[in-house]
């Protein structure tokens, strides 16, 4: 018998773009390559505990015939004889979200569907970690997608997440032609296969891919007043960038490779002021 | 997206046909390499996309395989009908082990590729053709060993020849087989990534022993019997870490517990892998 892929994640729809996405934590090396399966514009698609990886790929195809989520996973399970070990989570491209978690899946097993999302998880502290999957993902709906499934990680693993402990985590989200250079619909794909906090280390990658990819409007800066002036002034002095701060943030931000995030010193990216900071901890 | 950082990668595509797997092994200075580069499926062929990189080349060139054209088909498929194609490199194994790689004239120097029996090993903004030509000459010395080895060990000497000029980030590998994966109900072989790193590829080898202990299997005939003394030296290491009582219920519990289930089978033989994982938890 294959090892359980011990796992709490949520899958989940933005009402708005469209966007389909998976945040996922196991104690389980290198989860992101077997655990979440998605397709821009069709759905989302989670598959764990006594995991059957190719009901990910079969689910997306029921999807993509138009099939709601719960009828596609009841159709898997239907063929299934092992269903009673299998713990399934789907959204698809409209937000409605199904989800499965077997009689055998090992406690605390469980999972909780929502409008745009679902979230599930087996070998847990307590459901409690669900409801944390659950709750921040709908108390976060005001920001982007890829952000909400982190929130949510982190408060799965704050309720106690797994009980047996960290291993690796994954994040992914589709979006029609929004990935590399509109040529897929790959628009975040992270992977942590092996690291003691992997949590940590998917925000920090999440940072970089924001620092190369990200955009955000000019209305999102942050205004540089008196204190948070202050701080870029210090940490830039720290790296030898003094004078005047508008000069010393134009020179930080051309070596950084960060020049369309600084325009002045009136407002600067938060994507700029979150790679000085992290830059000059 | 406005912005699109050039893929800058040396990689290696290749099959070994008498095992019936394919893979792709990748290392670059871009975030995450993997989760644009490699493209695989058993039987049908391997694919990697690079350069100022075009993610469709991997479905599409996996699907011009599977209705049967060959690897140079492919690529010329793929290439012809794309007007970005000056900027593009990839490279190409086919189900029967033929290759093809393409350079476009656009990629930075140093760019290029080299193909032989099974393999197409490729790079753009190299320190120079060395890193390639060691890709290719790796792969062809080390034929024994198992494919997920073969490409680790390219990517390495690959490295040590100059590797990118831009520095490292990323790497990833991925060697699949029919059913040869988890519970033996997906083909995904080995898929492991590494997204950001100072040293990539030495991360991805410590990834993959990880995997190897796990999820490798040793063949039957080498697990040693477990006759009464090693019995005896099993009882005793296992009382050590707390777990006594009947040996083939400790050994048990403790080999679900080092996540080693997949190499435990009864108490009549163990695995040397799991007996030198025991011994070194109780060294």
């Amino acid at each position: 018998m294959a090892e359980p892929i011990a796992t709490y994640s949520i899958v989940a729809c933005d009402p708005i773009s469209g966007a389909l996405g998976i945040g996922v934590q196991s104690r389980f090396l290198a989860v992101g390559a077997l655990v979440p399966h998605a397709e821009a514009g069709v759905g989302a698609v989670v598959t764990q505990s006594f995991a059957h990886p190719r009901h990910g790929a079969a689910a997306l195809g029921l999807l993509r015939e138009g099939l709601a989520p719960g009828e596609a996973l009841d159709r898997l399970l239907d063929g299934d004889p092992s269903g009673d070990v299998r713990q399934l989570g789907a959204v698809d491209a409209l937000g409605r979200s199904a989800a499965f978690t077997g009689e055998a899946c090992v406690a605390a097993a469980a999972h909780r569907t929502g409008e745009g999302y679902t979230a599930q998880g087996n070998m847990l502290a307590s459901t409690e970690v669900v409801n944390a999957l659950a709750e921040t993902f709908e108390a976060t709906a005001a920001k982007p997608l890829a952000e909400r499934l982190l929130h949510a990680l982190d408060a799965a693993e704050a309720a106690g997440g797994d009980f047996r402990g960290q291993q690796a985590a994954a994040l992914l989200v589709v979006e029609a032609e929004a990935g590399y250079a509109g040529l897929s619909d790959v628009v975040v794909d992270l992977r942590v296969d092996d690291h003691e906090r992997p949590l940590a280390e998917l925000r920090r990658l999440y940072g970089l891919h924001e620092a190369y990819y990200g955009v955000h409007p000019r209305e999102q800066w942050l205004p540089l007043h008196d204190g948070l002036a202050e701080e870029v002034r210090d940490r830039l002095g720290r790296f030898g960038y003094d004078g005047g701060l508008e000069q010393a943030l134009d020179r930080w931000a051309r070596e950084a490779r960060l020049a369309e995030r600084v325009d002045g010193a009136d407002a600067i990216d938060p994507v700029a002021l979150l790679v000085l900071r992290s830059a000059s901890r | 997206m406005t912005r699109r950082p050039v893929v800058a990668t040396y990689s290696i595509v290749a099959c070994d046909l008498e095992v019936g797997q394919w893979g792709v092994a990748v290392q670059s200075k871009f975030l995450a390499v993997g989760s644009v580069v490699p493209w695989a499926e058993p039987g049908t062929g391997a694919i990697a996309t690079q350069a100022y990189a075009n993610p469709r080349y991997g479905p599409q060139g996996l699907e011009l395989l599977r209705v049967g054209l060959s690897a140079q088909e492919t690529v010329e498929r793929l290439t012809e009908g794309d007007p970005g194609r000056a900027e593009r490199q990839v490279g190409v194994v086919d189900g029967a082990g033929g290759s093809a790689t393409y350079t476009g004239a656009g990629c930075m120097n140093w760019a290029g590729g080299r193909t032989g029996p099974c393999y197409a090993a490729q790079g753009n903004i190299l320190v120079s053709a060395a890193t390639v030509d060691r890709l290719a000459e790796t792969f062809e010395a080390n034929a024994r060993k198992p494919l997920a080895e073969r490409l680790l060990d390219c990517l390495d000497a690959a490295q040590a020849a100059g590797g990118d000029s831009r520095g490292q980030q990323s790497a990833s590998v991925l060697v699949v087989e029919k059913d040869a994966g988890y519970a033996s109900l997906t083909d995904i072989l080995v898929d492991l990534r590494v997204d950001d790193h100072e040293l990539p590829l030495v991360e991805l080898r410590r990834l993959y022993g990880l995997h190897e202990l796990l999820f490798g299997k040793t063949p039957r005939s080498r697990w040693l019997r477990v006759d009464d003394a090693l019995a005896a030296e099993l009882r005793d290491r296992l009382a050590r870490l707390g777990y006594t009582g009947e040996l083939a219920e400790a050994f048990g519990r403790w080999s679900g517990t080092a996540n080693l289930e997949e190499r435990v089978e009864g108490i009549e033989a163990i695995d040397p892998v799991v007996l030198e994982q025991l011994r070194e938890e109780t060294a």
